[in-house]
């Protein structure tokens, strides 16, 4: 019997944890160990951050379902990965303290004999002075959407500043990034243009001044270094399509940010050209800067070795190119193709946990040398990909005993699609739907734009807010592993 | 808003400016209802080439 720990329950990690179980069956073991005990399909807390939906139908317990297909399920967090095992055994083990099941606090080694890191990232709020509170939380002055919980809280916050436009009271709104180098702009889009279409709903849109604050260095570069599509015989940059949009619902837009510090009611931020600005707020939603969650790593003889395993952000190796180059020189071949760590061949990495060899957009700084760029973005659909691609890889390791992974999700090799709300109703809503092959631009097999032109497309209408709807309703059932659900792509 | 768009001395003079037809078609049942088989379509076309 061979045992598969899987850390991490979100979009990678339970897509890998779910397929490793229905294609290992009883006589091997999956272990999940997360700390929160329940699911969320992220891409909704958009609309739990707009009051348009419950907390508790953007979530559901998981372990239920975990127990239902006989996945050991762990309520805890790791904290540490000892690949060599210990100086009296050899068996590789990570070392998690539990957050629940009537365990908090307690510590456990789990032995393995493959290991998948699927952890996600750390919201890292105290990145930015006054974003956080400290504990890696929001701060008292803004508050965030990354979460099902702080979506709500987000919600009520929004609340209280449209009751004062209900009251005719000016408001301003300033949605974005809360550093230089976050990631995420798909969500900011959707949240913003959400707020902006349930503002017009109310008939007090005219007393908002809406304002996107962002690490872009145009509008619609969305950390993928913008995208080209057709436009009436031409293939025209994301920029033109993006600002055409906030044009016509007249959102303001500042690029090329860092925002340096958060006040009651004020944000500073750096701009590219070096000058620092101050903007004023009433309600602003700033996502912070993604970091890997801080999983040390130890040899046999309990020597650290967490810099051999994690770059220094504390994402995971794994075999991609990360030798530094300049952006001329990037290619599409930089980027991991199994997702095997180079050293310890039973670790793979998923999602947002695995290390990219760079961002995917340009990198630029302000003239002292403060990099703004945005991250490479991995969530949703191409997370999901890895995760299955990983538990295929290590099925035909334990049952073929391939020597080899057998699966590859390549960032370059995969698409994605991208359907963002901006509107939440049946007749009235409405939704922007992107679709994009590949993520990461290969200019050698596509020299015009670094994609493939025919799929990669971007239309706004009624036709994405329904097949956002429905995603949300089919993405849900799979992760409740309801009859049927290895049949959903 | 739209006469404001057409100004060729603002920072949003770069933007392509969505007319009332496309405003139309964005809300249209029919064609919306076309628009959504086609997104599909091509949601699936992607995912097929995106399996390794």
């Amino acid at each position: 019997m061979a045992r598969v720990v899987i850390l991490g329950g979100g979009v990678a990690g339970h897509t890998a944890a779910t397929f490793a179980k229905e294609w290992l069956g009883e006589e091997h073991e999956v272990v999940v160990v997360t700390p929160d005990g329940n699911w969320n399909w992220t891409p909704s807390n958009i609309w739990v951050g707009t009051g348009e939906m419950r907390k508790e139908d953007a979530v559901f317990p998981i372990a239920p379902v975990y127990e239902k297909v006989g996945i050991d399920y762990r309520e805890a967090k790791a904290v540490s990965i000892h690949p060599e095992g210990k100086s009296d055994s050899d068996k590789a083990f990570v070392t998690i303290e539990y957050t629940g099941q009537g365990k908090a606090g307690q510590s456990e080694e789990l032995s393995y004999d493959y290991l998948v890191n699927a952890t996600g990232a750390k919201l890292d709020f105290d990145a930015t002075p006054g974003l956080g509170n400290g504990n890696a939380e929001p701060g008292p002055h803004t508050v965030s959407v990354c979460t099902a919980e702080q979506a709500l809280h987000a919600s009520e916050e929004l609340e209280k500043v449209m009751e004062k436009m209900r009251k005719g009271q000016k408001q301003t709104i300033l949605i974005g990034m809360g550093h230089g180098m976050c990631t995420y702009q798909g969500a900011v889009f959707e949240y913003i243009f959400s707020i902006e279409h349930k503002l017009r709903e109310e008939g007090i849109r005219e007393y908002a001044e809406i304002i996107y604050i962002s690490n872009e260095s145009f509008l619609g570069d969305f950390g993928m270094g913008g995208m080209h599509i057709k436009m009436g015989g031409y293939a025209g940059s994301s920029k033109l399509f993006t600002e055409s949009l906030y044009n016509e619902r007249d959102i303001k837009w500042i690029l090329g940010a860092h925002v340096t510090k958060v006040e009651e009611g004020r944000v500073t931020y750096k701009t590219l050209d070096g000058d620092t600005h101050e903007q004023e707020f009433d309600f602003a939603m700033l996502i912070p800067l993604f970091a890997g969650v801080g999983i040390k790593a130890y040899d046999k003889e309990g020597n650290d070795m967490t810099d051999k395993l994690f770059t220094p952000n504390g994402f995971m190796k794994v075999d991609a190119d990360y030798t530094p180059k300049p952006y001329e020189e990037w290619k599409a071949s930089d980027w991991p193709s199994t997702l095997q760590n180079p050293d310890y061949k039973n670790i793979f990495a998923a999602g947002i946990a695995f290390a990219p060899p760079h961002s995917i957009s340009k990198p630029v700084q302000a003239p002292d040398g403060t990099p703004i760029t945005p991250a490479a973005p991995r969530t949703g659909m191409p997370n999901a990909m890895m995760g299955k691609a990983v538990a295929a890889s290590i099925r035909d390791m334990i049952l073929e005993g391939a020597s080899e992974p057998t699966h590859t999700a390549n960032m370059s090799e995969m698409g994605a699609t991208f359907v963002t709300s901006a509107g939440k109703d049946f007749f009235t809503g409405t939704a922007v739907a992107m679709t994009i092959y590949p993520i990461v631009p290969d200019y050698e097999k596509y020299p015009d734009t670094g994609r493939d032109i025919n799929i990669t497309t971007a239309e706004i209408g009624l036709a994405a807010h329904w097949t956002k709807h429905i995603q949300y309703h089919i993405f849900m059932y799979k992760a409740k592993l309801l009859p049927g659900w290895t049949l959903i792509p | 808003m739209g006469d404001k768009y057409m100004d060729p001395y603002t920072p949003k003079t770069g933007a392509i400016v969505s007319l009332s037809f496309g405003k139309f078609l964005r809300a249209c049942i029919l064609w919306q209802v076309v628009r959504f088989v086609v997104i599909n379509l091509r949601m699936i076309v992607l995912i097929l080439k995106s399996k390794h």
